[in-house]
């Protein structure tokens, strides 16, 4: 049953605590892929850093932004049907989503744009309208990403006619993950970079053996010690809208082809990679808290899940004893 | 495979020369059986015709002693061991060479494939997942780190 709701929205990206710059280092922050990106640099590196993930983030949303009529993912988009010529970068995302999309045996989908702007969600999140009047439409389920031919030899991509491709998370994982990869071989050593939440570490702080961490709860945040890895967290709380009197949000179904109708407010994962991350909290919190345990246990994925009234549970490797509860 | 086929001759070779008159050692069976078809009235037939039919083929030479027709076939079997040895040798260190090769451009060619796909222009798009069938491929050890130090954070995951 879809709820109904009286929120007043869009709602601003939520405040974020108070962060403290570790010794040796600074931060940087800038606008790009919908989203606020910041980062943490070591002071005599900032400058060349700081440009390495500029340029990064820009050439990424440049190609891949469904927000750009003349990104090359929306000229992808408006040609169904016949082979199209795409860029390493494109192909590249294309292929780690539907890598994705295969492991999670659909739960993860790339191919719902078509849904997700039924449901009012056609224009960027700051534009959105505080209500859509909108038709209501069923709902179509998604699973046609499996339609998708590609051609790694010619670098080619036909989509199946009637689907249209959103990265959106993913992309945003792997910016970051590419971003650390550019500060690396730049001869960076110790970087953080954050995407609109989504956010991956290189090396330690000069100054610290470990990244601490806030992690979001409803009346609290948690922070945790982070050596190595990445970290993403996945909820409803701040990109839903109202169409009709209905609740939207950003987060799919495919099972449905609506939003998903989950029993957690939140779910937070620590994985290797941004990108794993960030499709490893989307999927379990369309899952659900039960299901979405079992499937990070299957993955050896650590866990956080926040309940919709406030409890929280941890899937294991989830470092428990390590985190301490600060009250907002 | 080449190393097998080597063994193989090494093999053959030492039987060969340690058992030189095996070739020419008619098996006590035989004998035993020959005494079998004498004493069967069909069977004596069956030998006279093959007796009549061995008449027809070409015989030897009137010149050619006894003991040589005796050694002939042990020397010709040695050379055609040897020859065999050679040709299997030869097919072997070709085979190998072959299957060598095809490793080889094997090797290249998917190193080629990855630095095709790992070249994206100004942006590193390399991802270890992108190779792996399982994108949760997991190292494990992520948050590994002590309790002990300021709880003030330096960053923070938010509901995206």
């Amino acid at each position: 049953m879809e709820q109904t709701t009286h929120h007043q929205h869009p709602s601003p990206e939520p405040a974020s605590p108070n962060y403290t710059t570790p010794a040796g280092m600074r931060r940087e922050e800038f606008r790009a892929m919908g989203t606020t990106i910041s980062m943490l640099l070591p002071e005599n590196q900032l400058e060349m850093g700081a440009e390495i993930v500029r340029a990064l983030f820009s050439e990424w949303e440049q190609a891949l932004s469904r927000f750009l009529s003349e990104s090359e993912l929306s000229q992808l988009n408006q040609q169904p049907g016949k082979p199209v010529a795409v860029s390493n970068l494109l192909y590249d995302v294309l292929a780690t989503a539907l890598n994705a999309a295969r492991t999670t045996e659909g739960v993860y989908d790339p191919a719902l744009l078509e849904q997700l702007e039924q449901l009012g969600y056609d224009r960027t999140f700051d534009d959105l309208p505080i209500n859509r009047f909108d038709p209501i439409i069923p709902g179509e389920p998604g699973g046609r990403w499996r339609g998708i031919k590609v051609d790694p030899i010619h670098r080619q991509v036909t989509l199946p006619t009637g689907i249209k491709l959103d990265f959106g998370g993913i992309a945003k994982g792997m910016a970051v993950d590419a971003a650390l990869e550019n500060l690396y071989q730049s001869g960076i050593s110790s970087a953080m970079v954050n995407a609109g939440g989504d956010l991956s570490v290189l090396g330690l702080p000069p100054s610290d053996e470990q990244w601490q961490v806030a992690v979001p709860g409803q009346k609290q945040y948690w922070t945790i010690p982070l050596h190595h890895g990445a970290i993403a967290t996945s909820g409803i709380a701040h990109r839903h809208w109202q169409q009709g009197n209905l609740l939207r949000h950003h987060i799919l179904d495919p099972r449905t082809g609506l939003p998903a109708q989950s029993d957690l407010w939140s779910v937070t994962v620590v994985a290797d990679r941004c990108e794993q991350a960030e499709v490893a909290a989307k999927v379990a919190f369309i899952l659900g808290s039960k299901s979405g345990a079992d499937f990070l246990h299957k993955h050896h994925i650590a866990g956080l899940f926040v309940h919709e009234d406030g409890t929280w549970e941890t899937v294991e490797p989830w470092p428990i004893e390590l985190m301490e509860e600060v009250s907002k | 495979m080449a190393l097998l086929n080597v063994i193989l001759l090494f093999r053959m070779e030492i039987e060969l020369e340690t058992n030189p008159y095996e070739y020419n050692k008619t098996p006590p069976m035989a004998s035993q059986q020959n005494q079998l078809y004498q004493s069967r009235p069909a069977e004596a037939h069956n030998k006279q015709f093959l007796e009549s039919q061995n008449q027809q083929l070409p015989q030897r030479s009137a010149g050619q002693k006894a003991g040589t027709q005796a050694k002939m076939p042990k020397a010709r079997a040695l050379d055609l061991a040897n020859s065999l040895k050679r040709t299997l040798a030869v097919a072997s260190i070709i085979g190998f060479g072959m299957f060598g090769g095809l490793v080889a451009m094997h090797q290249v060619s998917t190193t080629s494939s990855q630095s095709t796909q790992s070249t994206s222009g100004s942006s590193n798009t390399s991802s270890s997942s992108q190779n792996s069938n399982n994108f949760f491929n997991q190292q494990g050890g992520n948050t590994s780190g002590t309790n002990n130090t300021s709880s003030t954070p330096v960053t923070g995951t938010s509901i995206s």
